[in-house]
């Protein structure tokens, strides 16, 4: 990982091709080095389709290891949904792939002279870029295996389906699995809209006669790499919560708690939670013959993915995520687990992203577009997104921006980006993550992270009213410097929880890298992410009233526990005050 | 207090694998009867019987009426409560609903009101809920000591169970009477009537 492609797309004579080493980024993997060469490299105002954004595909510190969990991918640029700052992950297996064929970075820059579509090839050999108008309006799982038949099965893609092509602000990069299908997503933020502007359908990487990449000090990297896996194990999130039902686990209990946002956040409770919840789900897989346990890419350990049958036990998607039952379920009063996978098979292939779709149903059920639980309307809206037809192209633009054309107050958007599956009402430090965080409202921005062990969060009184605005910020802090090792963010828990643990992830970078990093260090590396997140951001223009939910949150109390946003707009402008 | 009528009485003796058939009622939630203005914890482990180490180290979450509970021997039963029941949880969600868990007070607007607690206020109704690897764990115990549901919701189980089901009941009897396995999924009552309902492992 000494090198970074550029690919400048609107080179006269067609794309034009520079390796060069990392030099200024040197040091840097995933979201550090995504938003540090956006925050370098691309004008804050400029158009985010135009020439002179830029896409960003950088995996991990440890990616491209035996180290476990180190699979994921960053993908960064200026944001079509939002306007700011953007850094999007995915599992799969293109991070490994990627770097193991050296690359700490692909940079994709300028803009295409028309509209030819352009597939990119990656080995031991070097790179090819041709153009290929025949993978045109293809969906991407059709894509690849179109790709497939022209260059084995033993390749990782990167790619965007229709979406993508037609530049929509919900569209999402896809990366294939273990299976080679493109069931893993960088989902939010449009990430994807801005691949399509550049005119690159795909990214074909093939890591064959390359070696797995070596540590500084093997033995310690093997030893830390050892603890960390008996950490993860051990844990009864990650060894034992995660592996059985996934992430949808949470479905039952955030509904218990009065959370889970039902009919585009109208009430906190969905009365078809259970049939959705991660426990039928796990049951339905098995017995279709899918799999209720399964990892996303090689090296995962903690496997919280599966594989969903339909009926008939045939393969229809990967298992969805809590989010994707979430969005496409409760927020749209859907209570049948097969809609809702048809909904994210539908996703998938498209190459859009679920939370902001599934929430942009919601919007337009509230518009009257279709009724709350009417499963087979909301598929039909999305396949009007893949045709592209004026609707369509309404819808695959996001909740915010199908709330403004069909007239609806209640749009569950911060900064333009629709918000996941906790009600900020209910569980208000969510609220101020979703409020402050640079990417607009994310679920993975302030993550459950071990904020004591690194000494950001002091010794907290879990009973003891703390500033929702301190918590928040500490938080966003750890994960930035997570979301840069690589690592999946599930490794969190265990983190959180066992100091061992935590350890032996510093222990693996160190070792790695031939580095002596310590907490602090960490902490100083996720603080220096969201300093150049922050400062694109007010490049761009936005100020602290973009740090706001929307007025209904402060105003419509959500049931059971008729509970209304109270954090002050002076506690939110105080957590990027570091 | 008197405590509704119980209308029947089911118990099956099964092998192991048919307790699968019935732990989503648990899910859903049963009602047991309980000693009122206990402590949850007393619940939990003088009248349900479970190893306080248990109830410590393995549930990681509990919600009284739907609100986060951090101290069980602070939160109390009353009569009509839902307790719902968990384990650790993943996201910034599930380690912010932990009892006294290190984000509880991001939830703070959601979270139980403590109250003392004082056994001895006469016998009502509770309902209990359990999630995800609770679910099995708990299951047996519940089961075997009996659970109040309505017939509506027992009988769909029954069904939806099928051969599967019968082939894994080694003893029925409904109302004290022996009923044959295969006969279970016919067995005609009111709909809404209430049901103890038990399980023994064979």
């Amino acid at each position: 990982m000494d090198k970074i492609l550029r690919i400048d797309m609107g080179a006269s004579g067609g794309p034009w091709l520079n390796e060069a080493p990392v030099g200024e980024y040197s040091g840097m993997g995933g979201r550090t080095l995504t938003s540090a060469v956006i925050s370098r490299e691309v004008p804050p105002l400029c158009h985010p389709l135009g020439e002179d954004n830029k896409l960003v595909i950088a995996p991990g510190l440890l990616s491209g290891t035996t180290g476990a969990m180190s699979g994921r991918l960053s993908v960064g640029c200026k944001s079509p949904l939002t306007g700011g700052i953007k850094e999007a992950n995915s599992g799969g297996q293109a991070a490994q792939v990627l770097a193991r064929l050296g690359y700490a970075a692909i940079i994709l820059e300028g803009k295409p002279a028309d509209d030819t579509l352009y597939k990119v090839f990656i080995n031991k050999d070097g790179v090819k870029i041709t153009p290929d108008n025949s993978l045109r309006g293809l969906g991407n799982y059709d894509l690849v295996d179109k790709i497939k038949g022209e260059f084995g099965d033993k390749i990782a893609c990167i790619s965007i389906g229709q979406a993508g092509e037609m530049k929509m602000s919900a569209a999402s990069v896809a990366c294939t699995d273990m299976e080679g299908r493109p069931s893993r997503h960088a989902g939010r933020g449009g990430v994807g809209a801005v691949m399509g502007s550049k005119g690159v359908k795909i990214i074909v990487l093939d890591d064959e006669g390359m070696q797995m990449r070596s540590p500084k000090d093997p033995d310690a990297f093997k030893e830390a790499n050892k603890q960390f896996v008996d950490g993860l194990r051990k844990h009864p999130v990650t060894g034992e919560g995660l592996p059985a039902l996934g992430t949808n686990v949470l479905t039952n209990v955030i509904n218990e708690a009065g959370g889970y946002p039902t009919y585009n956040f109208k009430t906190g409770r969905f009365k078809g939670a259970g049939d959705i919840s991660g426990e039928t789900q796990a049951e339905l897989e098995t017995s279709r013959g899918g799999k209720a346990t399964h990892g996303c890419h090689r090296g995962c350990v903690i496997r919280c993915s599966g594989i969903y049958n339909d009926k008939d036990g045939h393969y229809l998607t990967k298992q969805p995520e809590y989010e994707t039952v979430w969005a496409h379920g409760g927020n749209c009063g859907i209570s049948d687990l097969d809609s809702i996978a048809m909904l994210d098979r539908l996703d998938d292939d498209f190459g859009l992203d679920t939370i902001e779709m599934g929430a942009t149903i919601g919007v337009a059920m509230d518009a009257g577009l279709a009724e709350f639980g009417d499963a087979q309307a909301a598929i039909n809206l999305v396949k009007e997104v893949g045709k592209g037809t004026p609707l369509g192209r309404i819808l695959g633009n996001g909740a915010a921006v199908t709330g403004r054309v069909f007239g609806v107050e209640r749009v569950p958007v911060v900064k333009g980006q629709a918000m996941p599956a906790y009600d900020p009402r209910a569980v208000q430090g969510i609220g101020v993550t979703y409020a402050t965080s640079t990417m607009g409202a994310d679920h993975t921005a302030g993550y459950a992270v071990a904020t004591n062990i690194l000494g950001v969060g002091g010794s907290l009184d879990p009973l003891k009213p703390e500033g929702q605005a301190e918590l928040s910020r500490n938080l966003q802090i750890t994960t930035a410097a997570i979301d840069s090792t690589g690592m999946c963010l599930f490794i969190a828990f265990a983190v959180m929880d066992q100091p061992e643990t935590f350890q032996a992830l510093i222990d693996m970078i160190n070792a790695f890298h031939g580095l002596s990093l310590t907490a602090d260090d960490v902490t100083e590396l996720g603080k220096s992410v969201l300093r150049n997140e922050r400062d694109f951001n007010k490049r761009a223009g936005f100020t602290a009233e973009q740090d706001r939910l929307p007025a209904f949150f402060q105003k419509q109390p959500l049931e059971p526990h008729n509970v209304t946003f109270q954090v002050s707009d002076e506690d939110l402008d105080q957590v990027f005050n570091f | 207090m008197d405590l509704p009528a119980v209308e029947h009485r089911l118990a099956l003796t099964v092998e192991t694998p048919a307790l699968a058939f019935f732990t989503p009622l648990l899910m859903e939630g049963v009602e047991l009867e309980a000693d009122l203005g206990c402590s949850v914890r007393a619940l939990l482990c003088d009248q349900l019987g479970l190893d306080s180490e248990y109830v410590n180290e393995r549930i990681q979450t509990v919600f009284l009426d739907g609100r986060p509970v951090d101290r069980l021997d602070h939160a109390v039963v009353t009569d009509g409560s839902v307790l719902a029941l968990s384990a650790a949880l993943p996201g910034l969600l599930g380690a912010t609903l932990r009892k006294d868990g290190v984000y509880a007070s991001l939830r703070q607007g959601i979270t139980h009101v403590e109250s003392p607690a004082a056994c001895g206020k006469g016998r009502g109704l509770v309902t209990i809920k359990a999630f995800n690897v609770l679910l099995r764990e708990l299951a047996p115990a519940l089961f075997q000591s009996g659970v109040l549901i309505g017939w509506k919701r027992l009988e769909k189980r029954i069904q939806k169970g099928g051969d599967r089901l019968i082939e894994a009941v080694h003893v029925a009897e409904i109302d004290g009477m022996p009923v044959p396995p295969k006969d279970l999924a016919a067995l005609a009552r009111p709909p809404e009537s209430r049901v103890l309902f038990s399980l023994s492992i064979d």
